[in-house]
């Protein structure tokens, strides 16, 4: 399913019954479950954007999937212009610019949070490093901001029948900063490399054994997994962050700290230096093997640890963008002429748990009456200024495909039924249990409004700790004691991660369990296994709205709400593309004026 | 003029619940009125979870006072005892113990506070116990001093030709001529335990964030300057130096009350 | 005096091994392990284990002490898990800044106490001496984030004089690099400079009332002069060893102001290290500063027997 390339930027299309032989010709050469997915979409069970997503996710070329979206549509589909990721070869592009080629000098200036261990493959595992990493590195496959799978170093990928073999065809032209070829080789070495890291859950999620990972041939990689897995390729996607492509003679000398020593990579940013803790100065790459005409010649990346270094940069000129920031630390900018406060939806959510093994929190009821006083508006409100949406105590957020939305009822503040609630448990004269959590952004705040919330109740006393990151993973978050707590959930483009690890009954995962709630529930782990499974949309939605009305009713924990992702660029800049995940793209930006 | 100050907080610490105008612990729906400035319904304006400054800041002072007089206590006491002690024996304990305490000032103190707290988790009694702890040598190193002045003197000689217990000379003749020095050890050190306390819960090694403590409010409230949002940030502060200042005022005239 | 120098130095070796074995104590009092810290809290369990293995962090914990403190005398202070980055190359960066923050500062209090000190012994019970002793007392006691609040407040947000953080763009000119450090700068002065001036207002009374004071007026010696030989020389003794104490408070109070204004210096690496748990790099930053303080000690007190000829001459050992 291979075409040229189309025209860039936006197009108004109609509906249109042309072309349909050639429609026909795709569908002979498609599989059944792509043939399938196009049903689907004609019948008008799937919108437009899903349509595309679902079917890059099954390998075929964007180009394509835009033409088919168009010659497929059903009857009276409205008009509308492809939504973003529509350039060539820059990933996770959103809204493109004029992309002139850039006859002066530009430089960027950018913020992100400090890497909390070095620059390394195997070990980031927070947004600083992932970020940083990101510039010089590229992953076969980039997750953008409308969870599109957009194909970068690889060219195209394809499921066998079965959906548990997966194949991948690189690009022939793309290259390393040093001029070698990116190869299957390559992959097949990164894979290895980083399998005893920090992306080990994600290779648990996706059923990834590395020795089952082959490279056929120079440019083609097979996968064959323990079990189907449709979401596959968002495996070899910036999802899952550790996973970026780097050459083989690398990971033979790989030792801790060595990638700082090179920042090696296929991407279009060349490391110029790099001060660990301070921040990173990056040059245009001008052998970058994808079109980055457009790209600025200079960044210049400072590394901050609270948020009021970079807003006061800001402010005085020094600063361009701010890829992701706070609410709460955006104050000042939110009413700044010159900055240009924007935000992306994402599935990043806070976890509030229950110890549902041990009083009070043992009976769902006490767990659904702490839930029942939260008004869950004025919190996002409140606490997050407006930026973000409201969730209804499972994770599947509502821009996932397969979230359904006719199950269950959105929770929302009811005091009375919660006091009966408590009754008929038995806590009619209130109880008192501590909430720990973590410092993180506006989690402490969170805690405090959830502790004055559950405070109408008759005699409910939730007394709140917090903790540093380091003492709270370490002593809190799967303690056997820990009554109640609040982790984040980063964003992810699948829901996999949130629904495996968390939920699953602990003697189901063991040690790798990151189930906070000791939640034991054998109905949702049949549930999960057809959930992953399952082949098509309409299923998993089906088998969604079970999980998602499971989960409402037993609450082991509690979702509030998902976060929106912030950025701030000044009036002048434009081109800043983001993820919710924390990645930034500014390959095809520039200043007006 | 300081021990008026140090008594007005004194008595908000003790009654400020009763004359603060709003609860300083807020309800949910005050977050809707976030940062608004000082105003007439609310004269020091309102915090980023909508909570009335003024109120918690008059609360604030039960939080602070509370925790530095119970750590200076307990450092008062643990020190006392190690003084005498140290003093009174002298020789190769009083050398190991002085060369342990030497070392344990060779690290500044809101680091082993740093340290310590983030072993024990953010209590109060952690708190309490830590800073105790931490002003031990020091008053143990003053109390010291004074012993071994007193111990040269004839009633230590008489009491000891009587052939009377250690225990006894320590406590009974030479504890009641020290308690002097101990009294302005007492009143120095809390102004210091004050400081000390402030700035560990301003380094974020506070107490449950709800409960209202100036340390906590400016270390909640100081990223919000960039915006011009001053007033959670400067109550507090004025409050703060208000005290030590009075406290400081109070324990000065004590001790060249007792020269 | 050799004797003397000699007892001096071996005291403060060994208050920094007991140090070296009391900070040691303290890391391994912090929660989680370094394995576990450094893959983060989602890795495998199995990965965690392994790393352990590698780094050796489950051998017991003697011999990983003194694993430890036998490279931190070469100077091999191990790996930042945070930075990954030797922990000395961090720490001599770190120091530096915070050199220069404490450098400016003392530049300012020294001669501003001084002058403080003498001027109200002279003008011994007026109200200039009460403005000094009660006004240093007062600033002294305020804790440093207090008075850096209101300082940023003032010439920061309202007056805009001054920027509101420490750190100069790169490449700043000196005096840019100063107008920077300023108001961190007030901030730890308006620390020390109570006591200091207070000792040496106190340093001087004496030495007016002393004798030869008295002597050489009666002789007909200009009062100035006298003032200007022998009391300043004398009052100036206290002082300098009064000065090298603060060190300690002063690192204190770097930690605290440091992370107001946003600094990379030794304080807010401490800091960082702290609420990291960072081990090596805790350990190794608390031993650094420890010795360092207890180097500075050091040197003031040789300092203070060489200019007491008391001292000097024999007499206490």
């Amino acid at each position: 399913m291979k075409e040229p390339q189309k025209g860039v930027g936006q197009k108004k299309v109609g509906p249109r019954r042309l072309d349909t032989g050639r429609v026909d010709n795709i569908r002979r050469q498609s599989s059944e479950t792509q043939n399938h997915l196009m049903d689907e979409y004609s019948a008008g069970k799937l919108s437009r954007r899903e349509f595309i997503r679902r079917g890059t996710i099954l390998g075929a070329s964007l180009p394509v999937m835009s033409f088919l979206a168009a010659a497929c549509s059903p009857e009276d589909a409205a008009t509308t212009t492809t939504p973003g990721a529509t350039t060539t070869a820059g990933p996770g592009t959103t809204a493109a610019p004029s992309t002139t080629a850039q006859a002066v000098e530009s430089t960027v200036r950018l913020a992100i949070p400090t890497p909390s261990v070095g620059i390394d493959p195997v070990l980031i595992q927070d947004e600083g490093g992932l970020a940083a990493f990101g510039q010089t590195a590229e992953y076969l496959v980039f997750s953008d901001a409308e969870l599109t799978p957009v194909p970068v170093l690889a060219e195209s990928w394809a499921p066998n029948a079965d959906g548990d073999v997966w194949t991948f065809t690189l690009r022939s032209e793309a290259t390393f900063h040093d001029g070698s070829p990116v190869t299957a080789d390559d992959v097949v070495a990164t894979i290895m490399g980083i399998a005893g890291g920090n992306a080990g859950p994600a290779f648990q999620t996706y059923g990834v054994d590395p020795d089952q990972v082959v490279a056929l041939d120079e440019r083609t990689v097979e996968f064959t997994l323990s079990q189907p897995n449709a979401a596959f390729p968002f495996f070899m996607s910036s999802d899952n962050y550790n996973a970026a492509i780097l050459p083989a003679s690398f990971w033979e000398s790989y030792a801790e700290g060595s990638y700082e020593q090179s920042f090696i990579g296929s991407g279009p940013w060349i490391l110029e230096s790099y001060d660990p803790g301070v921040g990173a100065v990056y040059v245009k790459n001008e052998n970058y093997w994808g079109d980055n005409s457009g790209q600025p010649n200079r960044m210049e990346v400072t590394f901050f640890g609270d948020e009021s270094a970079p807003v006061t940069a800001f402010q005085e000129g020094r600063l361009d963008v701010i890829p992701h920031i706070s609410f709460s630390g955006a104050t000042a900018l939110l009413s700044a002429p010159d900055a240009n406060v924007t935000s992306i939806s994402t599935a990043q959510h806070r976890q509030v748990y229950f110890d549902t093994l041990n009083p009070p929190f043992n009976d769902k009821r006490v767990r659904q009456a702490i839930a029942l006083t939260l008004d869950r508006p004025l919190l996002i409100e409140g606490l997050l200024g407006g930026f973000g949406v409201v969730g209804n105590d499972h994770p599947i957020w509502e821009k996932f495909p397969m979230y359904n939305p006719d199950t269950p009822v959105q929770r929302a503040a009811d005091l009375a039924t919660a006091q009966q609630l408590l009754e008929a448990a038995g806590y009619g004269d209130g109880l008192e249990a501590p909430l720990d959590v973590l410092i993180f952004f506006e989690v402490e705040q969170l805690a405090q409004l959830i502790q004055s919330s559950a405070a109408q109740l008759n005699g409910v006393n939730l007394q709140v700790g917090v903790y540093d990151a380091g003492t709270y993973y370490n002593d809190y978050w799967l303690a056997a004691n820990s009554s109640m707590g609040i982790v984040n959930y980063g964003h992810r483009a699948v829901p996999h991660v949130y629904l495996g690890a968390p939920l699953l009954s602990p003697e189901r995962t063991g040690a790798d369990s990151w189930n906070a709630s000791h939640w034991s529930n054998a109905a949702y782990d049949t549930l999960f296994d057809q959930f992953t499974a399952a082949a098509d949309l309409d299923s998993q939605r089906a088998i969604a709205g079970e999980m998602q009305a499971l989960l409402n009713d037993e609450v082991p924990f509690i979702v509030p709400y998902y976060v929106d992702h912030i950025s701030v660029a000044r009036n002048t800049f434009s081109g800043l593309a983001v993820t919710g995940m924390g990645h930034y793209n500014v390959v095809n930006s520039s200043f007006s004026g | 003029m300081g021990a008026t100050i140090t008594l007005m907080w004194i008595f908000f610490a003790v009654f400020g619940d009763l004359v603060a105008p709003y609860n300083p612990l807020g309800s949910p729906t005050d977050v809707l009125n976030r940062l608004q400035p000082p105003s007439a319904e609310h004269w020091f304006g309102t915090d980023e979870l909508g909570r009335d400054v003024l109120s918690r800041v008059i609360v604030g002072a039960r939080q602070v006072l509370t925790v530095a007089i119970a750590a200076t206590v307990l450092g008062t006491i643990a020190g006392t005892a190690i003084g005498l002690l140290v003093g009174y024996l002298g020789g190769f304990v009083d050398d190991v113990i002085g060369r342990i305490l030497d070392a344990f000032l060779s690290i500044p103190l809101v680091i082993t506070g740093m340290i310590a707290l983030t072993a024990l988790g953010p209590n109060t009694v952690g708190v309490i116990v830590v800073i105790g702890l931490v002003f031990t040598p020091i008053i143990a190193k003053t109390v010291r001093a004074a012993v071994l002045s007193e111990r040269q003197l004839d009633y230590v000689t008489a009491a000891q030709l009587r052939k009377e217990n250690p225990f006894y000379i320590l406590f009974v003749e030479i504890l009641p001529n020290v308690t002097s020095v101990i009294i302005v050890e007492f009143t120095v050190r809390s102004g210091y335990a004050i400081f000390t306390v402030l700035s560990l819960s301003f380094l974020g090694f506070g107490v449950e964030p709800s409960v209202p403590d100036w340390g906590s409010a400016i270390q909640q409230h100081y990223g919000f300057l960039t915006a011009n949002i001053w007033w959670p940030v400067l109550f507090p502060a004025l409050a703060i130096a208000s005290l030590v200042v009075g406290v400081n005022l109070v324990a000065d005239a004590i001790s060249q009350a007792s020269e | 005096m050799t004797k003397f120098i000699l007892r001096r130095f071996g005291l403060a070796v060994l208050t920094l091994f007991l140090l070296s074995v009391l900070v040691f104590i303290g890391t391994q009092l912090l929660p989680g392990d370094v394995g576990r810290r450094i893959l983060g809290p989602f890795a495998n369990q199995e990965a965690v284990d392994a790393l352990n293995a590698r780094l050796g962090t489950d051998r017991p914990v003697l011999v990983q002490y003194w694993d430890w403190i036998s490279s931190a005398v070469t100077g091999d202070l191990g790996f930042s898990i945070s930075y990954s980055r030797p922990v000395h190359e961090l720490m001599g960066r770190a120091l530096g800044n915070s050199a220069k923050l404490a450098g400016l500062a003392f530049v300012i209090v020294v001669p501003l106490s001084l002058l403080g000190g003498i001027v109200a012994a002279l003008r011994r019970g007026k109200l200039t001496d009460r403005i000094v002793t009660v006004g240093g007392l007062s600033a002294t006691v305020i804790p440093e984030f207090v008075s850096g609040i209101v300082l940023i407040l003032v010439f920061a947000v309202f007056l805009r004089w001054l920027p509101g953080t420490a750190t100069p763009p790169a490449g700043a000119s000196f005096f840019t690099q100063v107008r920077y450090l300023i108001l961190p700068a007030i901030c730890l002065v308006l620390v020390l400079f109570g006591y200091i001036a207070r000792i040496t207002r106190a340093g001087v009374i004496e030495a007016l009332e002393a004798d030869y004071t008295r002597t050489a007026i009666l002789k007909g010696l200009p009062r100035s002069k006298v003032i200007r030989r022998d009391v300043l020389r004398n009052a100036l003794l206290p002082t300098v060893a009064v000065i090298a104490t603060q060190v300690g408070y002063l690192i204190g109070g770097l930690v605290v102001v440091e992370l107001l204004f946003s600094y990379q210096g030794i304080g807010r690496l401490l800091y960082d290290a702290a609420r990291n748990a960072d081990f090596p790099l805790l350990a190794g930053g608390v031993l650094v500063v420890g010795a360092i303080f207890q180097v500075v000690m050091l040197l003031a007190d040789l300092f203070y027997s060489w200019l007491n000829p008391r001292l000097r001459l024999g007499g206490h050992g």
